[in-house]
């Protein structure tokens, strides 16, 4: 009984310091520097989004102390065929990773194995996209010849995912990034964009930070802009013809949408916004160009990031974004900016997204926010 | 500042912060927002402050304590973001309508919070002090 409310005590007080860092980079709030190893029992396990946590007690010389193990997304372990029945509570493990930054005991973990069947166990391989055939299917088509954005006749289901970019750089650099955004070298990050100094030195700041402030992970923020199209858990066009727009869901966070209204509307957005204006995601209208859905935005507030890893955007921001879906599982999607507030020129960057057929999105919701 | 507007001004400042618009994060130009906290020349004389900065484009803009007797329209302003320091120069009257001139050097802190603070030198009119604000 003792070592029962020492193990919740110390579970609640694990949590208690954990909920201030939310969901995040891993290496902002664990030191790949400082490596662990630990073995104990499982004592609790934690399934939800946006981490997974396994809480194990790990023995000392004269009791246990309650360590939080933090694992990938429900999602992502999920998509690798782990679930909450993968250990059972009092299973031995021995987990391999990094400790917290803050001192406190939790660690991320490398690996997990256990102990009675030496398996690693919550392995977490990156998805790969869909295996495709050698010659694409052409573009699927409305009736009147419009390409669809959506699901083709026939199919249940379907989303876009797999980017193949993470995050906003401009056209024509090489520069490495990883799939949160952050750069391989710091010293690119001049060349991401035509920044404004107070903008590159803004980005500098939250890639060396490993961008612990991004309101998306700390407040379930939406992830509006271009970013919308550079997460890693899909987007969806539905496209609403008699109603003139198309609705754009995300994947992830709370399965916010945008509308682009394809009615002829002016646009009407304005930098300083308007009462009851959603803002996030701007006033976009858009027509079609040929093939390609060409959509104007204005009208953004500065409440969000508008890309992965960090980049800085002021009210200021106008958006045109072009669509084009090249064969049945490809869209390109190519966005300019132009934002006079933080960059000093225009500037265009574009990637590719691949078509999952027969799904839905995977279910992602924000409201299970935890550390 | 309390002397000039008394009491009722500071309370008023306040006011008028809390029915400003719900503070929100803003995460674009760092400066943009609105700041309150206070000034003086040593730490038992300290008048409230309240300052709204906002950017378009290169240029940074605002006003100290918006609304009142003593406001004054920031006429200069630059932030080097090569180590966040702060620069406003702002031009204003006295409670008489004397002109009064306010420059301001500073640093911010604590840049990715949407509390982030700025702190540093007040100088009004020759007299020189220290302010703290907070990013409402």
């Amino acid at each position: 009984m003792r070592n029962a409310a020492f193990s919740l005590s110390g579970i609640a007080a694990l949590l208690l310091g954990a909920t201030v860092s939310a969901h995040h980079v891993p290496a902002a709030k664990f030191d790949p520097d400082r490596a662990v190893t630990l073995e104990g029992s499982v004592s609790k396990i934690d399934w939800l989004n946006p981490h997974v946590h396994i809480f194990m007690e790990v023995p000392t010389g004269d009791g246990a102390v309650s360590w939080a193990i933090e694992l990938a997304s429900t999602v992502d372990l999920r998509r690798n065929c782990w679930s909450p029945d993968t250990v059972d509570l009092g299973d031995r493990i021995t987990v391999e990773g990094m400790a917290a930054r803050d001192g406190s005991r939790q660690a991320w973990a490398n690996s997990v194995v256990d102990v009675s069947s030496g398996r690693p166990v919550f392995t977490v391989v990156p998805a790969e996209p869909p295996a495709a055939a050698e010659a694409a299917p052409p573009t699927p088509r409305w009736p009147d010849g419009q390409p669809r954005l959506g699901t083709p006749p026939g199919e249940l289901g379907g989303y876009w995912d797999f980017p193949s970019r993470s995050t906003l750089i401009q056209d024509g650099e090489a520069i490495e990034a990883d799939r949160h955004g952050i750069l391989a070298d710091i010293d690119d990050a001049a060349r991401v964009a035509p920044f404004q100094p107070w903008a590159r030195d803004l980005y500098r700041y939250r890639q060396q930070n490993y961008l612990k402030d991004d309101p998306m992970f700390l407040g379930c923020k939406p992830a509006a802009g271009p970013r919308v199209f550079q997460r890693p858990y899909g987007v969806v066009f539905l496209e609403e013809r008699e109603r003139e727009r198309i609705r754009v869901i995300m994947g992830g966070g709370n399965q916010n949408w945008r509308f682009i209204h394809l009615d002829g509307r002016e646009q009407t957005g304005l930098p300083e916004g308007t009462a009851g204006d959603p803002l996030y995601f701007g006033h976009a209208v858009g027509e079609w160009d040929g093939d390609t859905l060409v959509v104007d935005t204005r009208g953004f507030h500065d409440r969000f990031w508008f890309s992965n890893g960090g980049l800085p955007h002021t009210p200021q921001l106008h958006m045109v974004e072009r669509f084009t879906r090249t064969d049945l599982n490809t869209l390109r999607y190519e966005v300019t900016i132009d934002d006079p507030g933080a960059y000093t020129q225009t500037w265009t960057s574009s990637w590719t997204l691949r078509w999952v057929p027969g799904e839905e999105l995977p279910v992602y919701y924000c409201q299970d926010n935890r550390p | 500042m309390m002397e000039r507007l008394g009491t009722g001004a500071g309370v008023g400042l306040l006011v008028w912060a809390l029915a400003a618009p719900a503070a929100v994060a803003q995460e674009g130009h760092p400066l943009v927002g609105i700041w309150s906290g206070d000034w003086g020349p040593t730490p038992d004389e300290r008048h409230p402050v309240l300052i709204d900065m906002s950017w378009e484009t290169t240029t940074l803009s605002g006003i100290i304590n918006p609304g009142f007797p003593d406001a004054a329209t920031i006429r200069v302003g630059t932030l080097d973001s090569s180590d966040w320091t702060v620069h406003l120069e702002a031009d204003g009257v006295d409670g008489d309508g004397n002109p009064v001139r306010i420059v301001i050097d500073g640093a911010l802190d604590d840049l990715g919070s949407p509390n982030r603070t700025l702190s540093g030198t007040w100088t009004r009119d020759g007299t020189q002090g220290d302010f703290a604000l907070t990013r409402e």
